[in-house]
């Protein structure tokens, strides 16, 4: 090896053992610049994976997931931490809680059938300017013809705005199962996965398919309809 | 309804929770470091929150997450390794696993095989010397004296041991085709 050393050689070498102690400390290796680093970098991925003993995920990591779950669930929002200090201190409900309650409120409104009313009711006071989310405008509502589906990119998500019985939904494009870009099939009332060919109705609500499991529904985002205009709810 | 929509949110939770330390350590098993577990099994859970029912079903929700897992870690081996997963099973035997205990069960014994797999027919000494600094957890002077080198043969001994279980020759060795030069990247 020394007769044959190169800076290549060393630069290789000192990345070894760089990557080497962030195993050993359990930390995120350096990423890999080069194939050779990449298949070294998978054997000692492979090796430390491969332990008997594993580490019990952290009282952070606990924490961290339980503040998701816990805002998810409209519970009392975990965040900011305490360890954050007086600034988070609460007089009654504040605006930013009142927004990031909307927000969550947002991204729970797939369950619309059950929930859509007591959700817009708190979306309510969310609304304005400063919002995070906000309503968009998604179409003109000229453009979303009764059976109709109408594909749009609403601030950074990918929507089909579907009109029956007059009511427009906003569903989520995607898949699901992956996150595949769904195809629209309107004569069938379908809207078609090209990855595996799961297939869903126009309310969102998964099909039977050649995918064997039932598949979650379609998350879908509030919509309503003022002065022609389509609005939709991006939290 | 508000009532029925909350006790289903806090059902779900519920299940969120008891499914930390399986996901968690489904995921470690196919990366081999906290930092990188703990960030995509999040991942998993900001899009669990984002994409499910309230009112799904705790199997439905378990085999979801499970999915959304091994999705995670294909994108992320594809991303950083530009390979797949160390432990990769056909999407359709994991949709069926629906408890995470069993599948975690199942990455561990794949893991330990595909150590099993990398440390064989290594000579001796470059064994010892992926045993104790991977397995083990030692530093590189805790290795060298146990292995009696010193602590520069140690590292030596350890990139050329790593470099001979991937299959690669040293740098200096004459080797054409296929590799980069590494520079640019």
């Amino acid at each position: 090896m020394r007769a044959t050393g190169t800076g290549d050689d060393d630069r290789e070498a000192a990345w070894v053992e760089e990557a080497a102690e962030a195993f050993a400390a359990d930390r995120r290796p350096p990423r890999p610049r080069t194939a050779r680093e990449r298949a070294l970098l998978r054997v000692m991925a492979a090796l430390r994976a491969g332990r008997r003993e594993l580490p019990e995920p952290s009282p952070e990591f606990r924490a961290r997931v339980e503040a998701l779950v816990r805002e998810a669930a409209g519970e009392e929002p975990a965040w900011p931490p305490a360890a954050q200090g007086a600034r988070g201190r609460r007089e009654g409900v504040t605006r930013r809680e009142l927004l990031r309650w909307a927000g969550v409120a947002a991204l729970l409104a797939t369950a619309a059938s059950v929930g859509a009313d007591w959700i817009l009711d708190r979306l309510g006071a969310g609304r304005g300017e400063g919002a995070r989310g906000g309503w968009r405008e998604a179409a003109q509502s000229a453009e979303v013809a009764e059976g109709a589906v109408v594909y749009r990119d609403v601030a950074g998500e990918s929507l089909f705005l579907v009109r029956r019985g007059g009511r427009v939904r906003a569903l989520s494009a995607f898949c699901t199962h992956m996150p595949c870009l769904l195809h629209a099939d309107p004569a069938a009332g379908q809207l078609v996965c090209p990855c595996h060919g799961a297939r869903f109705d126009l309310a969102g609500r998964s099909l039977p398919s050649t995918y064997a499991l039932p598949l979650p529904s379609l998350p879908e985002f509030p919509a309503r309809e003022a002065d022609g205009r389509i609005l939709v709810w991006i939290g | 309804m508000e009532e029925a929509f909350q006790a289903d949110a806090a059902a779900l939770a519920d299940v969120y929770r008891r499914m930390i330390r399986p996901l968690y350590r489904y995921v470690y098993r196919q990366v081999g470091n906290r930092e990188d577990a703990e960030d995509i099994a999040a991942e998993v859970f900001v899009r669990a929150t984002r994409w499910l029912r309230p009112e799904a079903g705790e199997r439905q929700v378990r085999a979801w997450l499970m999915r959304a897992a091994k999705s995670a870690i294909r994108e992320f081996w594809r991303a950083t390794y530009r390979s797949p997963p160390l432990v990769d099973w056909d999407v359709e035997r994991v949709a069926y696993i629906e408890l995470a205990e069993e599948a975690e069960d199942e990455a561990g014994r794949r893991a330990r095989r595909e150590v099993e797999e990398l440390l064989r027919g290594l000579p001796e000494r470059y064994r010892r010397v992926l045993e104790l600094r991977f397995l083990e957890g030692l530093s590189v002077r805790e290795t060298a004296e146990r292995m009696g080198v010193s602590e520069a043969n140690a590292k030596v001994l350890q990139h050329r041991a790593l470099l001979s279980a991937a299959r690669l020759s040293p740098r200096g060795a004459p080797r054409r085709g296929g590799e980069g030069d590494g520079h640019g990247g």
